[in-house]
């Protein structure tokens, strides 16, 4: 085989494992889209409980957090996947994975939560006291709306880092594409080219997921604020 | 070590008692793993943001790319890479490295971002001011900037720290034998996976609170107005 | 695999708030009766051909799922959902209620009987190791895998070859153990491992695939000798060991499906010679699991 024939033959051989590792994609973009929705609903729960006056929940959310960020994904991950079934919990692979990284988010995204409600300026806060809205009046008229706005690059960065904690769930038995990669390996020792073409695959859905998330922040600020130089931002 | 597991699972504490020095055994590969992985992304990280100021395209655009590439792409997979791929062109190093290496290069790719964002975050004053006194490029950065910049990202390294620390069981997939290794060829052996997962993971609690809080020593210890290079 | 994840999916899903009631009071019911009644069973195995893989098409195939699809079959069940996952965990998942079946012709070892039992045995493997080609540091048996200081050798984790390893005293520093049997042969290959330890047909298939360049099975070999036995692993499909009635159907059927044709067929597709069969359905489960 010459040189060309050789180029040729790999990049048939490309083509071929992108169409094998493309069918994991739907399992990580599943697990990943799950993952973020629970994260952010747990993030909102545990970040406004935070900022509670009810000690139960001020601590409920506390300790949550401080398990699930000082703890590995991984090690959470296999704790879900190994001991629930033996203490009588039936979980299938994809929702260990799903909750897994639900909740490992969820405890980031508390603190981004957190952050924002605590960077609105207390000039609202007495404001709407002034006004005599209640406290839910004021989460949610005033200080969640303007909150949002500065959660939403950090929610960007969260949804790229859900993705690449994707790749983990392929070590229980979900069938991503870091799973799809270790399975085409039993039939082909062409390590480089399906790794190669993995890296690949992910790129190409942070890149979508990078777009959307200067989009969203591009349309989350008001009409006087939008720049495109959004989009040259580096991500952090 | 595993082959003479003595395991004792009369009880669960005494199980879980037995079990705890087979786990600390692997603690301090997990740590030593994390803290070469975290020395070497401190350098690579310099070095990819000194190549990242250059003045020639031709280097920082590409480089920005790879940046991406490293920084979006999971970790697993590039371990992966280096660990079944270098072989083939001649580089097989143990798994430990290879597991330090990968570490280092994204979490390096990270530490650039962070390291442009606590150069940029200097006044310009700082940079006139080094103009008007006539200062040598190689100057301003050794006297002037990065010794004003280094305060100020103490808090982000230190957080990549942490986050170092929680991946570094990654290197389970690669045969390292560290603390989660440990902890699953426990739970193999005994079908018990629940007490050795949960100490693995309480183990890994205490340490990244002393991470913390070791952190946060640091930033107070340092000088708020810069530590002189020389 | 496609099916699969759509089914799990949507079942997952829309069962999220009802996960607690599968519990084990549900698996009182006999497997049997809830598999012929859902219309498919779960069944797992590991990538290790010819004994059982997963093709790129998504089918089950080697000896284990092929036999358990035709006995399964004879029972009334024909539809099996497979899983692939790493040796290590078909039994833990096995026990956590998982998959309901294991077709990896698992070794019949007196500490797996603890645990599950097993079917009657239908294959026997003698054990090899896969060396670089020439076989550079002249590995010829356990005991030079003991002796030599330097070498290290791979072996797949949950392995009754970890076991032997051990018996013969080779320390756990030079072990290295993998998860997938595919990587058993490229840390060979990258030089990271001297030897991998693996059963004679997985060894002689890796090599007839034409992917085993720059590889050997240590030629001539010993045996290794364990409590004063020559090991011969006799494998056998896995059941959880509650499930009596299952297990006592399974092996009315499988000791039909073993007088027909179709049977032999099977094995010797997979690369079993007659006689290692005539050996296997010579023995039973009983014995080996109280043998030692």
């Amino acid at each position: 085989m010459n040189d060309k024939e050789r180029d040729g033959a790999k990049m048939q051989q490309s083509v071929a494992f992108f169409e094998y590792l493309i069918g994991g994609a739907k399992a990580t973009a599943l697990v990943g889209g799950v993952a973020y929705l629970l994260a952010i609903a747990l993030g909102f729960a545990a970040g406004i409980a935070r900022a509670e006056r009810i000690p139960i929940a001020r601590t409920i959310a506390f300790v949550y957090v401080e398990i699930f960020r000082g703890t590995s994904l991984i090690v959470q991950l296999f704790w879900i996947y190994y001991s629930l079934p033996l203490m009588g919990v039936s979980i299938s692979p994809l929702m260990a994975g799903c909750l897994g990284i639900g909740l490992n988010s969820g405890a980031y995204a508390s603190e981004i939560v957190r952050g924002a409600l605590l960077s609105i300026p207390a000039a609202q806060l007495e404001a709407a006291a002034a006004l005599d809205l209640n406290r839910y009046q004021t989460l949610r008229k005033i200080v969640i709306p303007q909150a949002v706005r500065e959660m939403a690059p950090p929610f960007g960065n969260l949804s790229i880092a859900i993705l690449k904690d994707t790749a983990l769930v392929s070590m229980i038995s979900i069938a991503d594409i870091a799973f799809k990669a270790q399975q085409l390996r039993t039939f082909t020792y062409n390590s480089a080219g399906i790794y190669s073409v993995s890296l690949v695959i992910y790129f190409g859905m942070a890149l979508v997921l990078l777009v959307t998330s200067r989009t969203v922040e591009y349309y989350a600020r008001p009409k006087y604020q939008r720049s495109w130089s959004l989009f040259r931002r580096a991500a952090q | 070590m595993t082959g003479v597991l003595s395991i004792d699972t009369s009880s669960n504490w005494a199980f879980a008692l037995s079990a705890i020095p087979i786990l600390l055994h692997g603690l301090v590969v997990t740590v030593a793993a994390a803290s070469l992985g975290f020395t070497l992304a401190l350098v690579v990280g310099l070095l990819f943001v000194i190549l990242r100021r250059s003045r020639s395209w031709l280097i920082t655009w590409p480089l920005a790319c790879f940046l991406e590439f490293i920084r979006d792409t999971p970790l697993l997979i590039q371990l992966f890479f280096l660990y079944y791929v270098l072989p083939s062109y001649g580089i097989t190093l143990p798994a430990f490295l290879t597991g330090a290496a990968a570490i280092g290069l994204q979490y390096g790719a990270y530490m650039a971002e962070i390291y442009r964002a606590g150069i940029e975050a200097i006044g310009r004053g700082q940079w006139e001011a080094s103009v008007a006194l006539n200062l040598g490029r190689r100057t301003v950065y050794r006297d002037v900037i990065i010794p004003q910049a280094i305060p100020r990202i103490i808090p982000a390294l230190g957080n990549c720290l942490v986050s170092i620390l929680k991946e570094t069981p990654i290197l389970y997939t690669v045969s390292v034998l560290e603390m989660l290794n440990y902890a699953i060829i426990i739970g193999d052996r005994t079908y018990q996976y629940t007490i050795p997962l949960t100490l693995a993971g309480a183990l890994m609690l205490i340490m990244t609170t002393i991470c913390a809080y070791l952190v946060r020593w640091v930033e107070l210890i340092v000088p708020r107005r810069g530590i002189p290079l020389r | 695999m496609k099916t699969n994840i759509t089914r799990r999916a949507t079942a997952g899903l829309l069962l999220a708030g009802l996960t607690g009631v599968t519990s084990t009071g549900a698996r009182a019911q006999s497997t049997l009766e809830k598999a012929k009644r859902a219309g498919f069973i779960r069944g797992a195995v590991h990538n290790e051909p010819p004994y059982a893989y997963m093709t790129l098409e998504g089918k089950a195939a080697g000896l284990g799922p092929e036999v358990v699809t035709a006995v399964l079959a004879r029972l009334g069940i024909t539809q099996i959902d497979w899983i692939v996952t790493p040796f290590n965990s078909l039994i833990p998942g096995l026990i956590a209620g998982r998959w309901d079946i294991v077709a990896s012709q698992q070794t019949i070892f007196p500490a797996r009987c603890q645990q599950v039992a097993f079917a009657e045995p239908t294959n026997t493997a003698l054990e090899g190791l896969l060396v670089k080609k020439g076989n550079p540091k002249n590995l010829h048996s356990y005991d030079d895998l003991k002796k030599d200081p330097d070498v290290r050798v791979a072996t797949a984790a949950g392995t009754t070859e970890f076991n032997f390893l051990h018996a013969y005293g080779v320390p756990d520093s030079r072990i290295l153990i993998i998860a997938n049997h595919a990587d058993g042969a490229e840390l060979v290959r990258s030089g990271r491992a001297d030897a991998y330890t693996l059963e004679q047909p997985s060894g002689n298939y890796l090599l007839s695939s034409g992917r085993a360049e720059g590889l050997e099975m240590a030629s001539p070999f010993t045996i290794p000798v364990v409590d004063g036995k020559r090991v011969i692993s006799y494998g056998a499909t896995t059941f959880r060991k509650d499930d009596t009635a299952f297990l006592e159907a399974y092996n009315k059927e499988l000791h039909a499906f073993e007088q027909t044709p179709e049977f032999w067929s099977i094995e010797r597709k997979n690369g079993f010679t007659d006689e290692s069969v005539k050996l296997a359905l010579a023995m039973t489960t009983a014995e080996r699991c109280a043998a030692k």
